[in-house]
């Protein structure tokens, strides 16, 4: 791999290219720029506000200008190199071997100008490897055919190389180029309904963080949302005749819970639209593509065996609307910075029908989740679930019973004693009904996991994905003779860590044993994969 | 079934790795020692503050002792095994080929003491580390040898 410039001239980005770095860079300065403004805000006026935010606008400018028009890449055989930044120069090799996801962004304002922010991403650090903003679309998909090619190219060489010797071996590039073109015709798996987007936005909280915003908004312009609540207050009074008894009190709360609820869903839905409108999942023989989005249609490209992990969600809101999400999550595509959502590729589907995600999964990991036979978890997990379940619950009921029972008459202690009650009735059956729905199943290439009954994931974790395993057991777990298996894997969430708790000791033994040594067996094919890759790539570069 | 899981000899570290710990651990809960103290001073309560200060050291000395005598490691010809926790006790395997890099870190009491630490990096995200106190710097460097040198 040559570590000098190539000799040709190279790829310039999109001539629109300036306004859109310095458009993302006033956007990641708009938190400091506001806050000078509204902090730094006085009665006494001297103008260096003025110049000294000119200078700055002036200076970010021009570098923006001299970044944008220095920065150049390179499409060689097997690589892309890309030379930006001209105080501090950068010249990066990205082997096309490597990128295992190519995430593409188009807002508004790209689809105006018909241009597509690209960033190529590898399973190193939370960062992309490269972004590439703008390009045109021809470019782009060129950029995104080249890479696609190269790396189906490779694999088939090396499938050769491994197995029967054939002739085919030396084949050209182009002719596996003209091959893969023929091969990957893409064919829509999903395609997610308007109505389901109202369903997903039913179902999930995604509105919690506008209405957060709603509140922070409320909070700094003065307005008080206490105004809504004083108004329900009155309207509930005038209704009851000027009473200010407990059936006030209690028909206030109500209404205002569900005020609050419908908000939150209406907002929800909102979010859901914005998100996914018009999701689509396309995909080849070894290739998935997907986009979606109103205003922004983000999306991405990954190759199959990239994907180290993938999610089903499940609950009981999704299974009274008959629907379920699966995420998915590769090397590369980490939360990067202050974005609330991972880049790239990220779902197969934000909502389906639960048959239309079997066969999904069916098609593209060839799995059929509701033949699999789950080993369980220990005997005595649901009693052990429940009994910190019934701890904490206690932890916060205890308190509220004290300071009632100084204040409040009998007939409300009784009240909040069948509260308590019921609280506890309710944490004893969820956990035990939880437990026994938890379960796992090995596969040869899967690790597959359901927690949970009211809130359930089912989460099918990659076996050559995993990087290390932990075999662990905490006090209560030494006490009852059960033990929890962890893996770490090479994709970017802290949600999303495959472990399973509340095992039998033996049965954890078994997993943690099963699980390292394939891992480590998987690891060193892998490893073994990724050299002979590398060396068909060099042969065929030379 | 019959379990046939077994572990590996687990190697124990240095043994002045438990006043390395017990510094650590005595100086971090020193702190709220102090504000505890503080408030029970000026409560009138002064009598009560060398006892939990007693208890500080007290309880950091056990702790560090406990810690030292659940730390273990083992390199085998598969992966890095670690052991520890006292009272979430874990054991965790690195696989060979899946070690990224490793650092040889120097902490202050570390270099008082010649001890060196070996902090071996995966390209996993939630435990992406895993780090061997209390080695001297010619095991240090021996251990990361034999482990680059065996996942190459």
């Amino acid at each position: 791999m040559a570590h000098k410039l190539p000799s040709s001239e190279g790829y310039k980005l999109h001539r629109f290219s300036f306004f859109f770095v310095l458009f993302a860079q006033l956007w990641n300065l708009a938190p400091i720029l506001l806050a000078a403004i509204f902090v730094g805000r006085s009665d006494r006026y001297d103008g260096w506000e003025i110049i000294g935010t000119s200078f700055a606008a002036i200076a970010l400018s021009v570098y923006t200008l001299i970044y944008t028009l220095s920065f150049r890449f390179w499409l060689l055989e097997d690589e892309i190199v890309i030379k930006k930044g001209f105080f501090d120069r950068t010249l990066r090799h990205i082997p096309f071997a490597r990128i295992s996801n190519i995430a593409h962004k188009q807002n508004l304002l790209h689809r105006i100008f018909r241009v597509v922010e690209l960033n190529l991403e590898s399973g190193s650090g939370a960062q992309s490897e490269a972004k590439l903003t703008v390009l045109t679309k021809m470019q782009a998909a060129d950029l995104e055919q080249k890479i696609r090619a190269y790396q189906l190219s490779v694999a088939r060489r090396t499938i050769l190389k491994d197995g029967i010797k054939d002739s085919a071996v030396s084949e050209t590039l182009t002719q596996d180029v003209a091959d893969f073109n023929a091969r990957t015709e893409e064919t829509l798996l999903s395609r997610t309904r308007f109505g389901d987007l109202i369903r997903l936005g039913l179902i999930s909280n995604r509105g919690m963080l506008l209405i957060g915003g709603g509140f922070y908004f409320f909070s700094q312009t003065g307005l008080s949302k206490n105004n809504v609540f004083k108004a329900i207050g009155n309207m509930v009074r005038d209704w009851l005749g000027g009473s200010h008894g407990p059936l006030f009190w209690m028909l206030s709360a109500l209404i205002s819970m569900m005020l609050i609820l419908a908000v939150v869903r209406l907002a929800s839905i909102v979010v859901a639209i914005v998100q996914f409108y018009d999701f689509k999942l396309s995909g080849s023989e070894s290739t998935l593509r997907s986009e979606s989005g109103l205003l922004t249609r983000q999306g991405g490209q990954a190759r199959v065996e990239r994907i180290a992990l993938i999610v089903i969600i499940d609950g009981w809101l999704y299974r009274l609307l008959h629907r379920q999400s699966v995420q998915v999550y590769l090397p590369g595509n980490a939360i990067q910075g202050d974005s609330m959502e991972r880049s790239g590729m990220t779902r197969l589907t934000p909502v389906a029908s639960p048959e239309h995600v079997q066969t999904l999964i069916e098609r593209i990991f060839d799995l059929q989740i509701s033949a699999l036979r789950w080993h369980p978890l220990a005997p005595k997990a649901g009693r052990r679930m429940a009994r910190k379940a019934l701890f904490f619950g206690a932890l916060v009921w205890a308190p509220v019973i004290v300071m009632a029972s100084l204040k409040v008459n009998s007939a409300a202690m009784a009240a909040l004693g069948c509260a308590a009650l019921l609280t506890f009735a309710w944490l004893f059956y969820s956990r035990h009904k939880n437990a026994r729905e938890s379960g796992y199943v090995l596969l040869p290439d899967f690790w597959i996991i359901k927690t949970g009954y009211f809130s359930q994931t089912i989460q099918l974790v990659r076996r050559d994905a995993i990087q290390s395993a932990s075999f662990s057991t905490s006090h209560f777990d030494r006490s009852s003779n059960m033990a929890k298996v962890r893996v770490d894997l090479m994709v970017g969430s802290m949600s999303a860590t495959p472990e399973l708790g509340y095992l039998t000791k033996l049965d954890a033994e078994l997993l943690f044993k099963e699980l390292r040594t394939d891992s480590m067996a998987k690891s060193q094919s892998e490893t073994a994969r990724n050299r002979i890759e590398n060396a068909s790539a060099v042969n065929a570069g030379a | 079934m019959t379990a046939n899981v077994s572990f590996p000899e687990f190697t124990m570290i240095d043994p002045r790795m438990r006043w390395v710990w017990f510094a650590q651990y005595s100086f971090w809960l020193s702190l709220p020692a102090i504000g505890i103290s503080v408030a029970l001073i000026v409560l009138g309560f002064w009598w009560i503050c060398p006892i939990v200060f007693a208890l500080v050291y007290t309880g950091s000395f056990f702790y560090a002792k406990k810690a030292y005598a659940r730390f273990g490691y083992a390199i085998a010809e598969a992966g890095l095994w670690i052991r520890h926790g006292i009272i979430w006790q874990a054991i965790r395997f690195v696989p060979r080929a899946r070690v990224q890099h490793t650092d040889v870190v120097h902490g202050p009491i570390d270099r008082k003491l010649e001890l060196a630490q070996l902090v071996v990096n995966t390209a996993g995200v939630q435990l992406q580390q895993v780090s061997i106190p209390g080695l001297t710097e010619a095991r240090a460097h021996a251990l990361r040898d034999q482990l680059l040198l065996l996942s190459s």
